[in-house]
């Protein structure tokens, strides 16, 4: 399938990937490379269940059981921007 | 004499037991020949000296005491840099992660501490694991040992350069499509992918979830069942990790093979494969078959979807699990960011390479409204063929047998232009982490020019010991 720039930059904007103009002139050309290659997966018939994992697929549940975890100060120690015991990020309210 | 940072881990622990050696002086031998090394081969993106002499000195305090020592206590290792290890810079070779000190440890690194190992550095890799060759670092290029002209595969490379240039007895790698595999081919080491969920990720950073395992790069086949009994078993802190009791890895090293059922599939050995790295696997089997096991030719026609089918869903995977970097909790944030839009962005787009932004944006795409069911659940449609494919060969076989990777060691630059040469260098691999199957890379022989060419074995699930029995019989007997 072919791969506008437009469809680029749809999926940066998913991606919250802000592309200069050049960027987006390469990726369009390869993506278009790598769906191309993808492709192949098309030409192929098949009813089989999607696998998710390849490992026992049932769900492991563990006691509700209160255990210690990381303090505040453990968890604020690597934000670009602490106060107290909150992550400072832009104003995001009026 | 052999110099001790070319020793094996169990030819060192002997000397460590016996009082030859102390873990202190060969801690201090370790650092003294990384600081000659480094220079040239660039395996590491942190060495951590002052921890590792203190470690050393608490194993010389249990030897002193008469206490009996595990297997790899006081043993130099290299961590790769997206396992998180406390308190000690953790970057995934990332501009995103250049600052991130992560506050907890990755279970199988606790489990290492645990037996006294002496993490020495944390090893350079592709970013967030994201390539073949580990010239996608944000950091450094790593150099392959065996020739400094060529790359040393990835994205583990600097865990199997480490290991190749003695830099590290031994070391840890991830492997998510080959990660660990492909590297120590190149290098001419051993590297494990174990059965998916026999080591946990807890504290692995997270690339394709449904793929990622992490596992040994070694100088031999023993200490590959060393380490592994080391760092395999159920973590509660992961729910895909496998209740299963540990199996007797090293029991299982008899040097014999005898009446093993070895499967040649004859779709690894196109002529997509270099004919030095044919002629090095049907030597193999060969010998094999020269020590009694029998030689089964089989078909594993799935290989032509492989490739497709893991770069839809580990890009898939990857888009979702990187959208947690966004500037707020760890690591990067961009500059002068007036609202929390903006801020997402730019962070993102400076604090990630290209390769990395490839693969959110095919991800991203694959799991779009109108092209989901055509790309990723057609991927995972026909990944339950290949696992159907792998299942039905190891009715009549005990382990395959492969090349690791169709060609040997490339020059820098060499695949970097197209992305898409740069995945076809994965054929070999990427099926056995789409299946979850345990496979290892060990080395056998050398191309035209002296590169290290590198075996694959490839188990049923849950078959790491019969691979490892293979591929110690091989490493004994098979030359």
């Amino acid at each position: 399938m072919a791969i506008t720039m437009k469809e680029i930059e749809h999926l940066a904007k998913l991606s919250r990937l802000a592309l200069s103009n050049e960027e987006k002139e390469r990726l369009t050309g390869e993506m278009q490379s790598i769906l191309a290659f993808a492709d192949k997966l098309s030409s192929l018939e098949t009813e089989a269940d999607p696998t998710m994992f390849a490992a026992d697929g049932k769900n492991v549940f563990r006691k509700d059981e209160v255990k210690p975890s990381l303090s505040p100060s453990e968890i604020l120690q690597n934000a670009p921007q602490a106060d107290m015991e909150c992550f400072v990020v832009p104003k995001t309210v009026e | 004499m052999k110099a001790l940072v070319s020793m094996t881990a169990h030819e060192l622990h002997d000397k460590l037991v016996n009082r030859e050696v102390s873990a202190l002086e060969l801690t201090r031998a370790q650092l003294a020949h990384i600081e000659e090394t480094e220079a040239e081969i660039e395996s590491y993106i942190t060495v951590t000296s002052a921890s590792a002499l203190k470690k050393a000195e608490e194993v010389d305090k249990k030897i002193a005491a008469g206490e009996e020592i595990s297997p790899l206590a006081g043993i130099p290792v290299a961590i790769k840099d997206n396992i998180s290890t406390k308190g000690v810079l953790t970057t995934c070779a990332s501009k995103m992660l250049y600052n991130y000190v992560p506050p907890y440890s990755a279970d199988a690194y606790e489990r290492l501490l645990g037996q006294d190992a002496v993490m020495v550095g944390k090893a350079n890799m592709d970013e967030f694991a994201m390539g073949s060759s580990t010239e996608n670092s944000y950091f450094k290029k790593t150099k392959n040992p065996r020739n400094t002209a060529c790359v040393p595969g990835g994205s583990s490379g600097g865990s199997a350069a480490a290991v190749a240039a003695d830099e590290a007895v031994f070391a840890l790698g991830s492997d998510t499509g080959g990660s660990i595999r492909q590297p120590a081919s190149f290098c001419g080491v051993v590297g494990m992918k174990p059965t998916y969920g026999l080591v946990s990720r807890y504290g692995l950073i997270a690339f394709a979830s449904s793929l990622d395992q992490i596992g040994p790069i070694t100088k031999d086949v023993r200490d590959c069942a060393t380490v592994l009994s080391a760092i395999c078993g159920k973590d509660e802190k992961d729910s895909t990790s496998l209740h299963v009791s540990t199996p007797d890895f090293l029991g299982a090293l008899t040097g014999e093979c005898k009446g093993m059922r070895v499967g040649l599939p004859k779709e690894y050995l196109s002529d997509a494969v270099d004919p030095a790295v044919r002629e090095a696997v049907l030597s193999a089997a060969k010998a094999y078959e020269s020590m009694g096991a029998e030689i089964v030719e089989c078909s594993l026609p799935m290989l032509d979807y492989a490739l497709e089918t893991y770069y839809l869903i580990s890009s898939a995977e990857a888009s979702s699990n990187l959208a947690r970097y966004d500037g707020v909790r760890y690591g990067f944030r961009a500059e002068g960011c007036e609202d929390l839009d903006s801020l997402f962005l730019k962070t993102r787009s400076e604090g990630f390479g290209k390769e990395v932004k490839r693969r959110i944006m095919l991800g991203t795409f694959v799991l779009s409204s109108g092209y989901y069911d055509a790309y990723y659940k057609k991927a995972q449609k026909t990944r339950t063929l290949i696992c159907q494919d792998f299942a039905r060969v190891f009715e009549t076989v005990d382990c395959i047998l492969t090349p690791t990777s169709p060609c040997t060691a490339w020059k820098f630059g060499a695949k970097s232009a197209d992305p898409v040469q740069m995945y076809l260098a994965d054929i070999c691999t990427v099926s056995i982490n789409i299946a979850g199957l345990p496979a290892l890379s060990m080395p056998y022989g050398t191309d035209g020019e002296g590169l290290p060419i590198g075996v694959q074995l490839i188990g049923p699930r849950l078959g790491d010991a019969k691979i490892l029995k293979a591929a110690y019989a091989l490493e004994k007997g098979g030359r």
